[in-house]
């Protein structure tokens, strides 16, 4: 019976954290999404010519993300009929977005006028991986185009 | 929108104005996770359920059809953990308590001596145990603990008890629980990977357990008083260990240490329901313990004062 109790006491506190966490963090991203809408995020491996003199550098973004109790069960149940492991699918989409917006915040520092050739790495972390209880990784990874400063070359045409 | 996944470099066609705003489905169905949970865990528990009631009628069917002579080779020795109860200090205790073992083995096999082909079953004297028990195990194997005897007056209680006891093997109570309990562990594990759907299977199965013996006991005791009543011609005297404990303990404390037994008064209102207690019995009716088994200080005299309806 104890068991059962700490079993409950878990589900229901991974639900309720899990829960209000997910809903505050979509809410961060899809404001945070609407903000850096204009800092260009491309797959493309080649930039097009009006970047040719832009300055580039790797720009990342990494998260690390763990499971809570309710969506280990939950998947765990899944496990047993089949069918999409929706609990996974939020926590891991929650994951790339913001791993991509992190990797915009950093391009943005640098003053980076859009990020190239985009590309996700993922990993798992964490011993206890074995027991559903692991960590994963997901990185976002590009190359920030940075404007050249107008002082150097610019000026030097202008003086001439 | 232009494509966004083109790999091939740009030529002239425009940069988009911004980061498309992508629908939020696509990814991440977005469906409230409790309803999902809800559906997936009842499914599991009512599979669990019809599984565990399946696997124990099944146990229920196949206990009995195991030949004994089957069941008595494969346990042919007494389970060691108990067996070590039997630790005797001195040279003379063993013996004693060797001729003990062999005295309650007599009184079973008189007892039984009336039934047609009856089962051969070993009986082990646990001369340490101080609480008043017997059981039975699998391969046949009976066990009587010291404190037992200190609580019967009368040979015809404790030949209740004996029979008892010979019922469920003879019913082949042990095998179907061993049974049953090993289906449910094979169900375990091939639910067990996930932590939560074992220990939800493990609640269940125990439940189901406990009602099995129930009834398992409701009709040892039948089989018992029967036995009884072939026997000695009567069955009194059979109430006589559980109105004992009745008096010693009260009802829920007993109950606690005996989940598994139906409950004392329940028992003794089947005993005097068997129509024993109705005819008015005399303790001359009784037959009084071998000298060798008498442990308990009241039965020592020729008037014992045996407790009456």
């Amino acid at each position: 019976m104890g068991q059962l109790i700490v079993f409950l006491t878990l589900l229901a506190l991974g639900y309720g954290f899990g829960r209000l966490a997910e809903s505050r963090h979509y809410r961060s991203i899809i404001a945070r999404e609407d903000a850096l809408r204009s800092l260009l995020v491309l797959p493309d491996r080649m930039p097009p010519i009006q970047f040719q003199n832009h300055a580039s550098t790797l720009v990342t973004g990494s998260v690390v993300i763990s499971v809570d109790y309710f969506k280990t069960v939950a998947a765990g149940l899944r496990g047993l009929f089949g069918g999409r492991v929706g609990a996974y699918e939020s926590l891991l989409d929650r994951a790339r977005r913001e791993a991509i917006l992190r990797m915009q915040e950093e391009a943005q520092s640098l003053g980076a006028e859009a990020v190239f050739n985009l590309k996700f790495e993922t990993s798992r972390i964490g011993q206890n991986a074995g027991q559903g209880l692991g960590s994963v990784e997901v990185l976002a990874y590009g190359t920030a185009l940075i404007p050249a400063p107008v002082s150097a070359s610019a000026a030097s045409v202008v003086a001439r | 929108m232009p494509p966004l996944h083109n790999h091939a470099p740009r030529r002239g066609s425009p940069l988009p104005q911004g980061n498309p705003k992508l629908p939020e489905q696509i990814n991440n169905r977005n469906e409230h996770p409790l309803k999902d949970f809800l559906l997936l865990a009842g499914a599991l528990l009512a599979l669990m359920f019809v599984l565990t009631l399946l696997l124990g009628w099944s146990a229920q069917w196949l206990g009995p059809k195991i030949p004994y002579s089957w069941e008595s080779r494969w346990f042919s020795s007494a389970p060691e953990a108990v067996s070590g109860a039997l630790q005797p200090t001195t040279q003379d205790a063993h013996a004693a308590d060797t001729e003990r073992q062999q005295a309650l083995q007599q009184l079973l096999d008189n007892l039984l001596s009336q039934q047609s082909a009856p089962l051969k079953v070993r009986l082990h004297w646990l001369a340490n145990e101080d609480t008043p028990n017997a059981f039975a195990t699998l391969g046949g194997h009976i066990f009587v603990t010291r404190g037992l005897l200190t609580q019967v007056s009368s040979e015809n209680a404790l030949a209740m008890v004996l029979a008892h006891e010979y019922a469920h093997v003879e019913q082949r109570h042990p095998m179907t629980l061993a049974l049953e309990q090993l289906a449910i562990t094979l169900l375990g594990s091939v639910i067990g990977g996930e932590g939560a759907a074992s220990m939800i299977g493990q609640h269940t199965s125990l439940l189901t357990l406990l009602s099995f013996s129930r009834d398992m006991e409701r009709s040892a005791d039948q089989r018992a008083l029967e036995i009884l009543q072939s026997h000695y011609g009567h069955s009194s005297g059979a109430d006589e260990f559980f109105r004992n404990m009745f008096a010693e303990h009260d009802e829920s404390r007993w109950a606690l240490m005996f989940q598994t037994h139906p409950l004392t008064s329940e028992r003794l209102q089947q005993i005097s329901q068997s129509g024993s207690v109705a005819v008015p019995v005399t303790t001359s009716q009784l037959t009084p313990l071998p000298a060798l088994l008498q442990l308990n200080s009241a039965a020592g005299s020729k008037d014992a004062q045996i407790p009456q309806p």
